[in-house]
C-alpha cells in the first residue's frame, strides 16, 4: 500500500527472507542485539578494538542474513543528524576527536543492531517476542496499533494528496506547508474518529482492557537460539574483558 | 413469552448527547434462524440499533433481550459473545498485526485456551476461504479479503446472531457475490443492515424498514420491496429496471 513509504516496504521485504538469522527466536534476537547496544554504549572512549569487534559481529550477522551493504548503510543514515552534534566536539573539548569518533562508533553500533533486528524479524513476530519477554502489554499494544494503522493512515494521506491535486493544487516545495498543516489537522480528526470506531469494534469482540494470554502462546527455544545467545554473550564478555 | 426469540427490542429510546433522537420507540422481534434485512435512509437509526444489540449503547428507555438474556451490564460479556457485529469498514475491525491473531482476538477475550483458540481460528478462516492467510498482515490483503477476514473474526467467537453493517459496500461485483455466498451458507440468525436492496432480497426472507428511530414497515421482503409508495416515502430505491417479480431468489 502506498504512503507508508518505501522504507517500511523495504524493511518488510528484508524481514521476509529465510536465513539462519531470520529463523532465530525473536526473544533471543531482541536480548542479544539490545545487549550489544548496551555493551557498546558502556564501552570507554577510544577502545577502538572493542568497536571493531562490534562492527565485525554486526557485519557477520548482516552477511548471514543476506542484508545488502547498501540497504544497511541507507538505514544507518538515520543517525546523521544526531552526529552533527558530535562533529563540533573536536573544536570545543580537549581530546575531542577521540570523543567524537567514539560517539559515532557507539551510535553506529546501536543503530546497526536495531537494523539487524528489524530487518531479520517480521514485525508481528518482533512484537510477539516483546510480549513473551513480558514487556509492558500497553506499550506493545501501542506499537502494534501504530504499525497497523501506519498503513491505513498512510494511504489516507495519499488519497487526500491526490484529491488536492485533482482540484488543481500543485504547489512546489515550501509552499506545500499550508496544505500539509491542513492535512495534518484533517488527519488528526479522522484518526480520532477511526480510533473510536476501532475501540467499539474491539469492545464488540469482548475487549475489556487486557491482552488475553491465549494470544501469546509460549514457544520453546531451539538449540540454534541457545548457541546464538551463548556465542554472542561470550564474545561480548571477551571483548570487554580483553580490550577495554 | 420472549423465551423462544433470538432478539427482542421493546420500545427502545435513545438520543445522542446533541439531543438528536436516534431511536424513538423502536420495537422488533426476531426468531432464531431468521434473516432480516434492516432498511432505511441515512440517519434513520440503523447503526444506533446495531450498537444496542450488543450493549455498546444502553437504551435510555426500553429493553433489549438476546435469546432471553437481558442486555445489561451484568450480562454484557455473554451478550457480546452471542452477538457478532461485523462493522462496515474492515480496517476498523482488523487491528492486530496478523490475520490469524485478529481472528483469535474474540475467542481469546472470552477465555478460550490456546488450543481451542487455534482451532477456532482455523475453522473460521476456512469458512471464509482465507485459511492460507493466517500469518499475513491485514494491509497486504485486498479490501474484499479484509472484509472476509472481518467476518471470520466474528465467527470465531461462535455467535448465535450476526449483525452485518453494509456488508456489500465498496466491494467489486465479484467480491460482493462471493461475500453473499459466504453469508448464505451461515446458519446464524442474521440482521443485514443495508441500502443494497437486491442484495438483501437475495439473502433475507423478511425486511423491516426503519425511519426516524422507529419501525415503519415489517413483513416478507418481497412484499416490502414491491411497495413502491413505502420505498419512496423512506428514501429507498431499487436499481433502475429492477423489479422484485423478475428476481428469482
Amino acid at each position: 500500500m502506498s504512503g507508508g513509504g518505501g522504507h517500511v516496504a523495504s524493511i518488510e521485504a528484508a524481514a521476509a527472507l529465510d536465513t539462519p538469522v531470520h529463523r532465530l527466536d525473536a526473544r533471543v534476537k531482541i536480548l542479544g542485539l539490545v545487549g550489544l547496544a548496551i555493551v557498546a554504549v558502556s564501552t570507554p572512549v577510544g577502545a577502538w578494538g572493542a568497536f571493531a569487534a562490534y562492527f565485525l559481529i554486526l557485519g557477520a550477522l548482516c552477511a548471514v542474513a543476506r542484508l545488502p551493504a547498501r540497504y544497511v548503510l541507507a538505514r544507518l543514515a538515520i543517525e546523521i543528524p544526531f552526529l552533527a552534534a558530535a562533529a563540533v566536539l573536536p573544536f570545543v573539548v580537549p581530546d575531542g576527536l577521540a570523543l567524537a569518533l567514539t560517539v559515532v562508533a557507539k551510535a553506529a553500533t546501536g543503530v546497526g543492531a536495531m537494523v539487524v533486528l528489524s530487518s531479520t524479524t517480521p514485525f508481528p513476530v518482533l512484537l510477539h517476542g516483546f510480549e513473551r519477554l513480558k514487556a509492558p502489554r500497553l506499550l506493545v499494544m501501542i506499537v502494534a496499533f501504530m504499525w497497523r494503522y501506519l498503513h491505513v493512515i498512510g494511504s489516507e494521506v495519499g488519497r487526500m494528496k491526490i484529491a488536492r491535486q485533482a482540484r488543481g493544487y500543485e504547489p512546489r516545495w515550501i509552499w506545500q506547508a499550508g496544505a500539509i498543516g491542513q492535512t495534518v489537522a484533517a488527519l488528526f480528526i479522522r484518526s480520532l474518529e477511526r480510533g473510536e470506531r476501532v475501540y467499539l469494534a474491539m469492545a464488540s469482540r469482548g475487549y475489556e482492557g487486557g491482552t488475553p494470554t491465549a494470544l501469546v502462546p509460549a514457544q520453546a527455544l531451539r538449540a540454534a537460539d541457545l548457541v546464538f545467545a551463548g556465542a554472542l554473550a561470550s564474545a561480548l564478555l571477551l571483548v570487554r574483558l580483553v580490550v577495554a | 413469552m420472549t423465551e423462544g426469540l433470538a432478539i427482542v427490542c421493546d420500545d427502545l429510546h435513545f438520543a445522542y448527547p446533541d439531543g438528536h433522537p436516534a431511536l424513538d420507540g423502536l420495537s422488533l422481534e426476531v426468531e432464531h434462524g431468521e434473516r432480516v434485512a434492516v432498511l432505511g435512509p441515512n440517519g434513520a437509526g440503523k447503526s444506533t440499533l446495531t450498537l444496542h444489540l450488543n450493549g455498546i449503547l444502553e437504551p435510555q428507555r426500553g429493553r433489549v433481550e438476546i435469546s432471553g438474556l437481558p442486555v445489561t451490564r451484568a450480562h454484557i460479556r455473554e451478550v457480546r459473545r452471542r452477538v457478532g457485529v461485523v462493522f462496515q469498514d474492515p480496517d476498523d475491525m482488523l487491528f492486530m498485526p496478523t490475520v490469524g491473531q485478529d481472528v483469535a482476538f474474540g475467542p481469546a477475550n472470552f477465555g478460550c485456551g490456546e488450543a481451542e483458540v487455534a482451532q477456532r481460528v482455523l475453522r473460521a478462516l476456512d469458512m471464509v476461504g482465507m485459511s492460507s492467510y493466517a500469518d499475513r498482515p491485514p494491509h497486504h490483503l485486498s479490501f474484499g479479503q479484509r472484509k472476509r477476514v472481518a467476518i471470520a473474526a466474528v465467527l470465531s467467537m461462535g455467535p448465535e446472531i450476526l449483525v452485518l453493517d453494509e456488508p456489500s459496500s465498496n466491494l467489486d461485483p465479484r467480491s460482493r457475490r462471493e461475500f453473499g455466498e459466504i453469508l448464505a451458507k451461515l446458519e446464524q440468525t442474521m440482521l443485514l443492515v443495508t441500502h443494497d436492496l437486491p442484495y438483501a432480497l437475495g439473502l433475507c426472507d423478511r425486511a423491516v424498514v426503519i425511519d426516524r428511530g422507529r419501525i415503519v414497515a415489517d413483513g416478507p421482503i418481497r412484499d416490502v420491496l414491491a411497495d413502491d409508495a413505502l420505498l419512496a416515502a423512506h428514501a429507498l430505491e431499487l436499481p433502475a429496471g429492477f423489479t422484485v417479480t423478475s428476481f428469482d431468489a
